[in-house]
């Protein structure tokens, strides 16, 4: 038998065509490029980590939830709390059920909050639960939360956050870790797990019981893929985020997508002295970096100007509790300049790095995280920003579980880093990494001890302000940029993401919020 | 039998050996699975990992003990046949892999039987063809396919298939279905573009030990007795310079074998398809010593295994190489 030549021709092209049928469910499924690694439990140690966390509040509800306008009833349809705000009373909303078809009372509302507080588990609430002083559920609807201490931010902390369990199901758990039986996702969020293969997706369904409404999108997929925007222009999935601008800004001109510009990032890249080291023990020399550097160019060439200059108080521009009128230090190389002399680095080598009387080179290794292009490009600028005012850099990139080890030994002299949750003062004051390793501040240290505890409004934004002034002060690190959020959606299909105001659990801006997918009748603010 | 058995012995002393040494390996890297915990919860807002969670967890994985402690382990385990247990994903660590290494190795088998259905004809016809244009024009074509970066080669496959023309996924190694849905067609559509980059890239290595083999084979002395005989260049090639052949590449299975896991991980990285080569980004980024540890077994064993039966086959046919190998 021969083939003839159009023949040949005709297999090559009709076998993949014929190979192209459409997969299952993909008339009626809406695919979301995300980090899918695992199933989705609430009690997966990486249920921290914001993008598993999200994934599982599309099965699970918490008491409060957030929109585009902030703070919004779920579960509960009311609350208040009492004027020192330790105690705090939910009313729920009636006729609310499992995904098994089971009431959802007040009494699920206090098992998960024992739960939790009995059985540490890596999820955010964890910590607020052992200030827990007594729950009580006069009724099915109400359930009455009574803290240790005052919490004013129990909003967001914990109601916010706590996903709720049934207890019918969970009360028998041992170890919740280990629990990853089909009951363990029933929730009584918009979707219902359906199938999760590991490192490709998760497959949710449409609750059709969902008190809020019918999810809009039947099959709900959160998808790994290595590459967003190849996956958006295939088809592969319908909405990514896109890190990086120049990738975005490709998408514009597309008339099937919509890209989204959020808010800037609370994640930041922070530029961290070793403060333990000559001569950045020394706080003339860390200004003088401060005011060599300018942070709207690196802005703009770093970051394609999708973003915006980091303060010098560490805090996001949109935090409730940002301070003006901190200092801004750079760009002013004459000022660096006076205080690197003023130092004793007056001399320069035939390089022109300057040298102190005894002969000390400024001369430093910038240790850089690896994993982000975007930072590689914010190294350079920063090594030739530094060269102007005679300090010498040398770049080394690695990845990030050695560099913050390498940090947290003092083993370094410059690092290029950063940390989101920078609009939450309350959260980044205890964090060992604000607003550097290895720096050390009783004074600070007292301030923040105060605003977690302090409940008066004006006295905790005069804390704020005082916290921001020290560290804008001493300068033990610097706030460089806080990228734009940026996502893109397919026009053609239903669903229009928003950005949620706040934050969601815990307080990164994000644009994958369940909301977005159901039609909110119901949904009154308080 | 008494080659036999020292070769199996020597595979074991090395994986025995390999084993501690992985065990080792792993805990010089800096940081663990607490600071990828405790980065992950500050990253999205939440207030890092307390002393006392620390601790809790510590004890929780077992990473209280020291170092030695830790080793009798898993030592232990492994003679029960348990690789650990994984901290990312809350599995025995085994189930993990082998749910991993099933795409891999199909991955792996799929792009090796392209590299030999397209490496071995054309490095005979080149052999036999030796110093003609044939010959200048395959060595050209393949030194070419040698040389090109297989990422890009990669690459330029998912642009072209995957996104202008959509006749192949972009990602993933099967269909959004239902379990039980998912057929054989689905399967080969989505392992199609990583089996074909990675058997591409591995046929030219194929094709120069095969051309090399080749053209030393032709020039043996009996090879020329046949031609003196008479014997035409088809009978030639099958019935005397084939037979020859074959002990050599299964000598050489083993390197390419090794070659096509190290492949298959970059055609996973460019295709996102989830195989051992994605499950040991996961474990090490997330610092999951136990999966780490299985996984570097796992492929330790396999790579060790497929030299084994090399060694073994080649003794069994006493090709002349048995010994000195």
């Amino acid at each position: 038998m021969t083939l003839s030549r159009r023949g040949l021709l005709r297999l090559f092209t009709v076998i993949p065509a014929g190979l192209q049928a459409a997969p299952a469910l993909s008339d009626r499924r809406y695919a979301v490029a995300h980090w899918v690694r695992d199933l989705p439990s609430v009690f997966a140690p990486v249920s921290h980590g914001g993008p598993h966390w999200v994934t599982t509040s599309f099965l699970f509800d918490s008491l409060v939830w957030k929109d585009q306008d902030g703070i919004m009833p779920l579960l509960a349809s009311s609350w208040e709390s009492s004027r020192d705000r330790r105690q705090w009373s939910f009313r729920l909303r009636s006729g609310i059920q499992w995904h098994d078809g089971k009431a959802l009372t007040s009494r699920d509302v206090a098992f998960t909050l024992r739960y939790l507080a009995q059985h540490p588990m890596p999820v955010w609430s964890w910590e607020a639960t052992r200030l827990l002083e007594s729950i009580a559920t006069p009724d099915e609807q109400t359930v009455r939360i009574t803290m240790k201490a005052p919490f004013p931010d129990f909003l967001d902390v914990v109601a916010g956050t706590t996903l709720i369990l049934p207890q019918h199901i969970w009360r028998h758990i041992a170890d919740p870790m280990k629990y990853l039986d089909p009951p363990a996702f029933t929730g009584s969020g918009p979707y219902r797990h359906r199938r999760t293969v590991r490192g490709e997706y998760n497959l949710l369904e449409a609750n059709h019981a969902y008190f809020l409404g019918n999810p809009v999108v039947e099959n709900l997929v959160f998808k790994a893929v290595n590459n967003p925007a190849l996956a958006l222009r295939s088809g592969e999935v319908d909405a990514a985020s896109i890190t990086s601008p120049l990738a975005a800004s490709q998408f514009r001109n597309d008339a099937r997508f919509i890209v989204g510009r959020g808010p800037f990032s609370y994640y930041m890249t922070k530029l961290i002295f070793n403060v333990t080291r000559r001569p950045f023990d020394n706080k003339a020399v860390r200004q003088a970096v401060a005011y060599a550097l300018n942070k709207e160019e690196i802005v703009r060439q770093a970051l394609e100007g999708e973003g915006t200059p980091g303060s010098s108080g560490l805090l996001h521009p949109d935090s409730p509790w940002f301070a003006r009128g901190l200092p801004r230090y750079g760009p002013n190389p004459t000022r660096a300049r006076e205080l690197l002399s003023q130092a004793g680095f007056s001399g320069r080598g035939s390089d022109g790095i300057r040298l102190s009387a005894s002969g000390v080179r400024l001369s430093f290794t910038l240790l850089q995280r690896a994993d982000s292009p975007e930072l590689g490009r914010q190294a350079e600028l920063i090594r030739e920003q530094l060269a102007a005012v005679g300090i010498g850099l040398t770049i080394q990139a690695i990845s990030i579980g050695p560099l913050e080890n390498l940090i947290s030994k003092g083993e370094f002299d410059l690092a290029l880093d950063g940390h989101g949750g920078t609009n939450n003062l309350q959260v980044v004051a205890t964090h060992p990494d604000f607003p550097a390793q290895l720096y050390r501040n009783p004074a600070l240290d007292d301030l923040y001890r105060r605003f977690t505890t302090v409940t008066d409004e004006a006295g905790r934004r005069e804390l704020a302000a005082r916290i921001q002034g020290i560290i804008a002060e001493d300068a033990p690190s610097i706030a460089l940029t806080h990228a734009r959020e940026l996502v893109v959606f397919r026009r053609d299909k239903a669903v229009r993401w928003f950005w949620t105001k706040g934050g969601l659990g815990g307080g990164a801006p994000l644009w994958w919020n369940k909301l977005a997918l159901v039609p909110q009748q119901g949904v009154r603010r308080k | 039998m008494k080659r036999y058995m020292a070769l199996v012995a020597r595979s074991l002393a090395l994986l025995v050996t390999l084993t501690v040494v992985n065990f080792f390996l792993i805990h010089l890297v800096p940081g663990g699975p607490l600071e990828v915990i405790s980065r992950a919860r500050v990253e999205s807002g939440a207030a890092p990992l307390s002393d006392a969670e620390r601790a809790m967890f510590c004890r929780y994985y077992g990473l209280d003990r020291p170092l030695g402690a830790q080793l009798l382990a898993y030592v232990a385990q492994l003679a029960h046949g348990d690789l650990g247990y994984s901290t990312f994903f809350r599995r025995p660590s085994s189930e993990i892999i082998a749910e991993y290494y099933k795409r891999t190795t199909w991955l792996v088998a799929t792009g090796l039987l392209v590299a030999v259905c397209t490496g071995l004809p054309l490095g005979i016809v080149s052999a036999a063809r030796r110093g003609k244009w044939l010959d200048s024009v395959l060595l050209a074509v393949e030194m070419i396919l040698h040389a090109t970066p297989p990422f890009l080669f990669a690459t330029v496959a998912l642009i072209v298939f995957a996104v202008k023309l959509q006749w192949f996924p972009l990602a993933g190694s099967e269909a959004i279905a239902d379990p039980g849905s998912v057929g054989l067609a689905d399967m080969l559509r989505h392992l199609a573009l990583p089996a074909l980059s990675l058997g591409v890239w591995e046929s030219s290595t194929v094709y120069y030990l095969v051309r090399n083999a080749m053209v030393d084979i032709l020039g043996e002395d009996y090879i020329r007795t046949a031609r003196a005989k008479g014997l035409g260049n088809h009978e030639i090639l099958i019935r005397h310079a084939l037979p020859a052949l074959l002990p050599m590449l299964l000598a050489r299975f083993a390197v390419l074998f090794g070659a096509a896991i190290g492949g298959a991980f970059f055609a996973e990285q460019v295709f996102s398809y989830p195989g051992l080569g994605q499950l040991s980004l996961i474990a090490f980024q997330n610092y999951d010593y136990l999966l780490l540890r299985g996984i570097f077994l796992v492929l330790t064993a396999s790579i060790l295994m497929s030299y084994l039966a090399a060694d073994l086959w080649l003794i069994r046919f006493d090709a002349g190489v048995g010994d000195g190998a």
